[in-house]
Parts: structure tokens; sequence; C-alpha cells
């Protein structure tokens, strides 16, 4: 006896029933969850606990406040640094992995994908070790003669920029290269064929048709940078302040649950604003003419 | 032997060796309980357990699990589970305890209860009946006496010119940055209902802050590796350094010291509040109190003789532990939100 597939093409209520457990989960445990969240940024007052009533109060707070702004402009900046810098560098070793040989992939593959089974505080602690004053770096700085005294190159923006594309540079790997595998090499062949230089090649062909793993990529680190709070807070010093941060001050040590609510969701909106903006901008201006997926 | 001491003789045996089970009974009056716990992990816990949760299990059979984690997530935990609580004993700091209080979610014991209470110095009792404070943890200024050749003297000098980039303190994260905040302020004229005096100290401080420690840990490492020369930190953790080769100076400003005491608290609603007014009761006796001494040489909370460990606890005589300034947490915890957001403006620039 063999089995028949289903035609979930013909059928909309079968695609419904295989869709209904994952819709059921996130439904549970991401919609009612975050419509909780969202009620408590309108509470009034430090605390949701028995609070009643609307206002906009939280918002109100946050947009009046030089901080949260410059902290929030901040935020986005950082996201779209790493995001960008990222793509630059996880672009030519997503595009080379795609092009290997399968056995030669796998084993690089490890290589890249090792970092994330770390735990993100023993990273962070090891930068620290290595960018410290008696590091390895201002060590070698110190044996090669570059400088005379260790230089501070913790505790500053340019540090923080780092360590994040350090750690998320493997998810744009890992985006690109699966999209570059779908590209058959076919249509580049063709296109030095008819005489375009690589890099006509590479602007007319591959991106447009890698835009989809360019996007994806981008829209997850940008996504973890702007939520990020830990390597902030550890690499960052006095002066660098991200959002997450404060989200996290404001529901774990005030307790101002209803003002940490209305952060995250401006965060969020913000969040999504930014992607959509990419995404109608770039994506948009790269792939159009092309039917790419 | 005489017939009449034989007889005595071996009635008592029978009689020790029938009441001997319920005695033992009587001994062990915890077997089977098991309560919960959260740590504060490392050599913490480990004393906890050395000289309070060890000895406790042995006499009456009482067993603690302790899981090392983050008190204010538990805090946060406890008050959104209210009446299904994950954990039967909290230990918490001072700037914590309001929340505690005012989420109802903590018992309140006397010294019906807990004798031992009784023992509690003066004025250390921060919250009426609720909780026990067991330690002190104090906040000092600290230099390394090899890169820092003017002894800081008080809390403000975290300002001076000569520390320009040599600065650690605690990051706004925490709730020693706001007793942080209140000595600056009190030292400068300011009070926990006039906070802007320290506000002022804390940016002059600016260029000197090299980084805000977002746990004691990050501190530890930062004063170690030289990242970072002087700063507030806690005197025990500064000892800590000090033992372990860093040349760190720890300085007690005449006008008086700022410290957060750590409380253990009954949950409520727990597995079993007897026992857990037990292990407050063997935390606050000698053995118990000795315990952090000991190994992290953080003052008790009793009338306890420190014996070998007084000359390096900070409150080892009446006139030091006069030096402990009172705080009004409930106070200073109310504003906290606005302070922090305060404390980062002026950071931030």
């Amino acid at each position: 006896m063999s089995a028949v597939p289903i035609d979930v093409e013909s059928r909309p209520g079968a695609r419904l029933l295989l869709l209904l457990p994952a819709l059921a989960l996130l439904l549970l445990f991401l919609v009612v969850p975050m419509f909780s969240v969202f009620r408590t940024s309108f509470f009034p007052g430090t605390s949701s606990m028995g609070a009643t009533g609307f206002t906009l109060s939280q918002y109100a707070r946050f947009f009046s406040s030089t901080l949260y702004n410059s902290v929030l402009l901040e935020t986005v900046a950082y996201g779209i640094i790493v995001s960008v810098g990222c793509i630059v560098l996880g672009f030519p070793v997503g595009y080379s992995l795609a092009r290997m040989p399968p056995a030669k992939r796998r084993l690089r593959m490890i290589l890249i994908i090792v970092p994330l089974t770390l735990s993100l505080v023993v990273v962070v602690f090891g930068w620290m070790v290595l960018l410290g004053r008696q590091g390895l770096l201002n060590n070698l700085l110190l044996a090669l003669g570059l400088i005379e005294a260790p230089r501070q190159l913790l505790f500053n923006r340019a540090a923080v920029l780092v360590v994040l594309i350090q750690q998320f540079l493997p998810f744009m790997i890992l985006s690109i290269m699966n999209v570059v595998l779908q590209i058959d090499p076919v249509l580049e062949h063709a296109s030095t064929s008819l005489r375009a230089t690589r890099l006509t090649t590479f602007r007319k062909v591959v991106v447009p048709l890698a835009a989809p793993g360019i996007v994806s990529g981008f829209t997850l680190v940008f996504v973890m940078t702007v939520s990020a709070f830990v390597t902030p807070r550890l690499i960052g010093g006095a002066r660098t302040q991200m959002l997450g941060g404060l989200i996290f001050d404001e529901v774990l040590t005030t307790m101002n649950w209803p003002f940490g609510a209305a952060m995250s969701f401006i965060l969020l909106a913000v969040g999504l604003g930014v992607l959509a903006l990419v995404n109608m901008l770039v994506v948009r201006r790269i792939t159009r003419g092309l039917h790419v997926r | 032997m005489e017939r009449r001491a034989f007889l005595r003789i071996g009635s008592l045996a029978a009689a020790s060796a029938l009441a001997a089970p319920a005695v033992h009974a009587q001994q062990r009056q915890f077997a089977g309980v098991t309560l919960r716990m959260n740590g504060y992990g490392g050599t913490y816990d480990r004393t906890l357990t050395d000289h309070v949760l060890k000895p406790l299990e042995e006499r009456t059979g009482l067993k603690v699990i302790v899981t090392a984690s983050n008190s204010a997530a538990d805090v946060v935990r406890l008050i959104s589970n209210s009446g299904r609580p994950h954990l039967d004993l909290l230990m918490t700091d001072s700037p914590l305890m309001p929340d505690l209080v005012r989420a109802n979610v903590i018992e309140a014991f006397g010294t019906a209860e807990v004798p031992n209470t009784a023992r509690l110095l003066p004025g250390l009792r921060e919250f009426g009946e609720h909780g026990a404070p067991f330690s002190l943890a104090t906040i000092i200024p600290v230099f390394n006496s090899d890169t820092v050749r003017t002894p800081l003297t008080r809390y403000s000098d975290i300002a001076r010119p000569d520390l320009r980039g040599k600065v650690v303190t605690f990051g706004t994260n925490l709730g020693p940055a706001l007793l942080a905040l209140l000595a600056l302020a009190e030292e400068n004229g300011g009070s926990v209902t006039n906070i802007a005096p320290g506000l002022r100290v804390l940016s002059a401080a600016r260029p000197n802050i090299v980084s805000l420690a977002s746990s004691t840990v990050q501190e530890l490492q930062l004063l170690r590796q030289g990242e970072a020369q002087a700063g507030l930190f806690w005197d025990g953790r500064a000892l800590e350094l000090r033992k372990s080769g860093t040349p760190i100076q720890t300085v007690v400003p005449e006008t008086g010291v700022y410290s957060i005491a750590t409380y253990m608290n009954v949950v409520r609603d727990g597995r079993n509040k007897e026992a857990a007014l037990a292990v407050v009761s063997q935390l606050l006796s000698d053995e118990g109190m000795l315990g952090l001494p000991s190994t992290l040489r953080y003052a008790p909370t009793t009338d306890v003789a420190l014996g070998e460990y007084a000359p390096e606890v900070l409150f080892n005589s009446p006139e030091r532990v006069a030096l402990k300034k009172p705080v009004d947490w409930v106070a200073l915890m109310t504003q906290r939100s606005a302070l922090i957001e305060e404390m980062n403006k002026v950071l931030q620039g």
C-alpha cells in the first residue's frame, strides 16, 4: 500500500491544519504575552501591580526625554552599522562557502557555527581579556614597539561594534550562503560570456539574486543588535548605552514595568519601521526588473 | 553490684533505649522536608552551606536546595507569581526589600518565632519584622596604591582631577549605585530628598569614570587587571583583591559609611514556614553569623564575638558600627526610576 501525498494547494483546509500547531503555539506564547505587555505600557504610575486605567504618559515620558531619544537613535545606529559590517565581512565568506564542494563546506560550516555554541558572557569576557590593558593585543603592540604604554582599547563605541559584529557574523554568513546555494552558477558564466566584468557580474547578477539572503541576514543581525544589552554593558563603559539595557533596568532594577513595556514597544515599532524602510529602499532598487523570490 | 543498683541502672538503660527513637524524631523534626532557596553563587553560597545549612541538616534533617541566581529576577518572579512561590527562602539586599514588603510576598516574624532576632544590633532591622539581616556589605572608596599616589579619603574623591580615566563604580542598574549616589549627596550637604549635590559630583567625576561595572565580578576584574585604579567598591571584595596580590587599599571615610544589609526572608505560602524559620534561627546563631566574616570578611549583624576575624572586618567595634549611616530605603527606592534616569543623563553627557 503506498502513501498518497496530500495536495495542500487544492485543499486550503489541509494547509490550515498543518499550520495550526505552530499558530497555536505562537498565539499562546507570543501574541498573548505581547498583548499583556502592550496593555501594561498604558498603565499610569510606576507599578503594574493592581494598576488600572489608560494613559499615554509612559510614551510621553520617553519621547520628551533627550536621554531616551538619544539612546534610541544610538541603538538604531548600532543596529545599522553592525548589520552593514556583517554584510561586508559575511558576503565573501557566505559566497565562497556556497561555491565549495559539500564535503569541504561542511568542515568550514562547523568552524562558523562553533562560536554560537559558546555562552555570550564567556565570549564577552574573552574579548575583555583580549582587549584589556594587560591583554593580548596590548602586549602584541608593545612587543612590536608600536605603542609605548598599554592603551585603553575597551569601554568605547568601537569596541562594542567589533564585539557585536563578531557575535552576529555567523548569522549573516549562513543567510547569504543559503541563498547563494540556490543561484545557478550558469547565470554567472552566462554573464561572463556576454563580456561582463567580474565586478559587473557581481553587481548585476550575484547581488540582486542574493538579495533575499542579504535582507534576511540584515533583519536577523539588526534585531539581535538593537536588543543587545550584555555586550554594551560589559564592553561599552559608562557612556555607551543601548535601549535593551535600559529596558532591562526598568523591568528588573526599578521594577517600573509600565515604562519598561512602553520602551519595549517603542523599540519594536522603530525596529520594524527601519526594516520596512530598508526593504522598501534597498531591496526594491537592487531587484528591480528581476524575478527574485 | 547490689541488686537495687542493678535494677536502677537496668531500668534506666531500658527506658533510654525505648525513648531514643522519640528523642531522635524530635531532634530531626524536619526529616523529609526540602526547602528551596536562592543563592549568590561561589564562596558566598559555600559559606552559608557550611555554616548554616549543613549543621541544621545534621540536627533536624532539613534539606535546603540552593540555586544561584539573580535575586532581582527572583523578586520579580515572586511578585508576579504571588501565592505560587518558586522559593521558600529568599536572600536579598536592602534595596529590594521595600518591593517585597509592599507586594506582601514575605512573612513577618519576631523574637517569638526566631529568638535570635533579639541579638540583632540596634537599627539593623530596617523593615520592621520583615526579613532578618545577617550580613553587612559596605561601599567604600578604594584605590590602587601602586598607581594612585594621593590616597582617597572620602567618596567624593572619585571626582578628583588626577583620577581621569581611572575610576570604576557600580553600574546604574545596581542597587549600590543608588547608595553610592546618596553617599555623594550626603557628603556634600544633600540628603535622600535632595540628591542634586550627588549628581553634581557624579557629573564632575564623568571624565574619570572608565566603566560602570554591571556586576561585582566585573568590577573585581577591572581593578585586578588594572583597567581601573580607583573607585567605589565593596569592603569584603576589596580585601579579597588585596589578599590575592592586587595592591588595593580601602578607605573608611570619617564622616560615615554606607552599607547594604543582606536579608534572609521567609517567603509567604512556602512549603514549610516552621522549617524556614529554623534556617533563619541557625543563620543568626553564633555559628551562622561567623560564616561570612570567616570567608569574605563581611560584617555580622548580631552581638557575636568576632575573635580572630576582627582585624579584617570593617564593623569590628562599637565606634565603627556607629559610623554606619542610616538609610531610608523606602524613600530612596521610591525615586529609583527618576534617579537612574538622572544618573544616565549625567553619565551620557
